[in-house]
């Protein structure tokens, strides 16, 4: 069914294919596996929530809207799953950072074409890593703002956390993350 | 000497608020100004860019097997009809059996309904229901709803069926779990079918 459009993979399910849910899965199972892991940091575990997605997607594909697309649909059914189990999980403890400091940012350098590439992978590798590596309540927001794209009130509903928490959380996540950068390993 | 507004250097959160669209528009005109004026901020703002670009263009992480064989798995499995199919059989059963345990009693328990005005004795038999739940005691709290003056005249004028009134009490209470228990079967058949229907 790889020609097949969403559209049509989302109407032959609701009249009862289950291969064309299949496709779907199999379309979207990385994103949702990425916004569960994103959030859970925990690999086995990210799995086990996409899983759970899909099965929740599937109960309440009546619920969504075809003329939207499929993929953020899951991704925040995925998403929300994944946020209760982290809820679930964990006792979340502010960390400590200092809010006051400020970020020293690094330099734009002009691109080497040779190592650009090279380089460009190396600090996706390393924010991928320091974004795993948040303490979970900095994953969340950063996965609810940047991937989900939820407003602050949004993530504040979500998280069920007063809207000053969340910009502070986004912040600090985002000078860790942007830490990693001018740091590096 | 007093600041103009403009002159204040927005803080990070202030500058990640500008790139999110979470500021309101007075916060935002003033910080676009100063940004306009000072290159520092600019520059702590195109950092700020920077990051939220490499957030963004950060790449799929791959789950690395094909998870729609166990989705559909289950899915199959949720979907056989055993729960509803098999509720009604066994329902079906326990009516059969009901019927065979009570075969001799069957003409003395139906010999009323034979007798003329039918739906009039049927209406005077759910009266006598009613009002033998209406009139339990509430061990609870003690209260006896029969102080009521009507109730007792609910069930005064029954047919004989020749069925004691716990029985047609207990019978009642069985007859309304059932329902809810079917209600709730049908319920959960509902959730779990992808159109609702």
């Amino acid at each position: 069914m790889a020609d097949v459009s969403e559209q049509e993979l989302v109407r032959l399910t609701r009249s009862g294919s289950l291969d064309a849910y299949g496709d779907l899965v199999r379309r979207h199972q990385n994103g949702v596996f990425g916004a569960c892991y994103r959030v859970l940091g925990n690999r086995e575990e990210a799995e086990d929530v996409t899983q759970e997605a899909f099965l929740r997607g599937y109960q309440r594909l009546h619920q969504y809207d075809a003329e939207r697309p499929f993929g953020p649909w899951i991704r925040r059914v995925g998403a929300n799953l994944a946020l209760n189990r982290l809820a679930h999980n964990l006792a979340i403890h502010p960390p400590a950072l200092e809010l006051e400091e400020e970020v020293d940012w690094p330099e734009q350098a002009e691109p080497d074409p040779v190592h650009a590439a090279a380089e460009q992978l190396e600090l996706q590798r390393r924010l991928q890593q320091a974004l795993l590596e948040l303490p979970a309540h900095y994953r969340a927001v950063i996965e609810l703002r940047h991937f989900q794209e939820m407003n602050y009130q949004e993530i504040a509903a979500a998280l069920r956390i007063p809207l000053s928490d969340v910009k502070s959380h986004l912040f600090r996540a985002r000078r860790a993350l942007a830490r990693s950068l001018r740091d590096g390993p | 000497m007093a600041h103009n507004a403009v002159d204040v250097h927005p803080t990070e959160p202030e500058l990640h608020a500008l790139l999110d669209g979470e500021l309101d528009v007075e916060a935002r005109r003033r910080v676009e100004r100063h940004l306009a004026g000072c290159p520092a901020c600019a520059r702590r703002l195109a950092g700020a860019q920077d990051l939220f670009m490499q957030i963004a263009s950060l790449p799929e992480l791959t789950l690395g097997r094909d998870l729609s064989r166990p989705v559909l798995r289950s899915l199959r499995r949720e979907r056989r009809p055993m729960p509803v199919l098999g509720l009604l059989g066994l329902q079906s059963l326990a009516a059969v059996a009901l019927i065979w345990a009570v075969r001799d009693q069957l003409p003395r328990l139906l010999s009323p309904l034979t007798q003329i005005d039918l739906p009039g004795r049927l209406i005077a038999a759910w009266s006598s229901l009613i009002g033998a739940l209406l009139t339990m005691r509430l061990p609870a709290t003690g209260l006896r709803t029969d102080s009521v003056a009507w109730l007792p005249r609910l069930g005064a004028d029954l047919p004989d069926f020749g069925i004691a009134p716990d029985w047609i009490l207990w019978g009642s209470l069985a007859l309304g779990a059932w329902l809810l228990v079917n209600s709730l079967v049908v319920r959960a058949e509902r959730a779990r079918r992808p159109n609702g229907s």
